[in-house]
């Protein structure tokens, strides 16, 4: 595991959460060090989307702990968790279709505090639209927006708030192969702004080019937790991946 | 008043919430301090009408103040005129009190109803109001529209 020294960003322990008899995320724990990308993996079911929801404070976990730079975040309001650094992508993708791409991008950064004053605002809107490749598209109302260029103004709507920890759900998923590569290297860039990444992910290709760490998620447990190689090769993952019975790790 | 809102931090706010709610909590906005933000602002210009009015009509009870006919006139004013334009509450209001002054004084028995039909017309044929209409006009060439604005 890297960054040992330094203080974990985000860190889990024993989350918990049921939808009345179905227990989707269960005893789940994990930390992830500064600027990390861990992966969040699990077939489809599997509580990783649950998780992230109660990370970012859409659900309240039942039990269990969540700091976010050391300070306790279970049960926040989420707004007040998003104040605080941390942003996120939807795995249908959500972005304000009413508004242009300029005003989307404002969204994610004009509530954010200390409060930047409009000129620096405007520039830094620019430097993202540039950054995702969004660059001519400013005025361009979000809803004639092809499905990837979507997914670029949602991934800067949730940079635009200079988030510490970034949750990608799913981000990837329905990219072309060329279109796949542009995003890896998008997010592999992030490492760069010091910022830490929970990516969840089905493209094992991108997972494998990304992630140094995962973790894998089956019937809301943890059953596997490593470097990716390792973990992408262990038994109990691969017979969950295809279709075994639950696996007790 | 409404244009310094729009154009103001709280006015952003709002359309973003209006947008995707979901969306506006994970921006960091305080969804419910915004909403209640708007009502309170939009209560105290009515109470201020209210404090206008009262000594001028001086008698006043609950059942005229509470009145959900009066609450339903202003909704189909601001729905005919265009709910999303400034301008389009202005532009069914003046309408819609001539209309209801008259059909009130004509047909005094069957105004609720009149009232409600009225409602639904507006919501079937002019869903963006008279504002939205314009602006459908505007954007067609020609001015051609299809079928379901000719009313």
């Amino acid at each position: 595991m890297s960054g040992e020294s330094e203080t974990a960003v985000l860190e889990v322990g024993g989350l918990r959460r049921a939808f009345g008899g179905l227990v989707a995320v269960n005893d789940l724990g994990f930390a992830v060090g500064h600027g990390e990308i861990m992966g969040l993996l699990g077939p489809n079911g599997s509580g990783k989307t649950t998780a992230l929801n109660l990370i970012s404070g859409v659900l309240r976990p039942d039990a269990g702990t969540i700091r976010l730079m050391g300070r306790d975040i279970a049960g926040l309001a989420s707004y007040r968790i998003a104040r605080l650094g941390l942003a996120r992508t939807f795995q249908l993708v959500r972005v304000l279709d009413g508004m242009d791409c300029r005003e989307n991008i404002r969204a994610g950064l004009a509530f954010q505090k200390p409060h930047l004053p409009a000129s620096e605002a405007e520039v830094r809107i620019d430097a993202l639209l540039r950054r995702v490749g969004l660059a001519g598209h400013d005025r361009r109302p979000a809803a004639d927006l092809t499905y990837i260029d979507r997914k670029r103004l949602e991934l800067a709507r949730a940079l635009a708030a200079t988030p510490r920890l970034l949750l990608l759900d799913e981000w990837l998923a329905g990219l072309n192969p060329s279109e796949l590569m542009i995003g890896i290297d998008l997010i592999r860039s992030l490492k760069a702004d010091g910022i830490t990444v929970v990516l969840v992910e089905h493209v094992m290709s991108a997972v494998r080019a990304l992630c140094n760490r995962c973790v894998v998620m089956s019937s809301g447990r943890k059953i596997a937790e490593g470097a990716t190689a390792d973990v992408l090769n262990d038994a109990a993952v691969v017979k969950a991946y295809l279709g075994g019975v639950a696996v007790n790790a | 008043m409404g244009w310094l809102i729009a154009r103001s931090r709280l006015g952003f706010a709002l359309r973003v919430i209006g947008e995707d709610e979901t969306v506006a909590r994970h921006c960091g906005i305080n969804t419910t301090f915004a909403k209640v933000a708007l009502f309170t602002i939009s209560a105290t210009v009515m109470t201020l009408v209210g404090a206008i009015m009262a000594p001028r009509w001086t008698y006043i009870e609950p059942s005229i103040a509470f009145n959900s006919m009066i609450s339903f006139q202003v909704l189909i004013m601001a729905l005919l005129g265009g709910a999303h334009r400034l301008w389009g509450p202005v532009l069914g209001a003046v309408p819609l009190t001539l209309l209801f002054e008259l059909l009130s004084a004509r047909f005094p028995n069957t105004f609720t109803i009149i009232l409600g039909c009225i409602f639904l017309l507006i919501v079937y044929l002019l869903p963006r109001g008279v504002a939205g209409l314009f602006e459908k006009l505007a954007a067609t060439p020609g001015g051609k529209t299809t079928g379901q604005v000719a009313a």
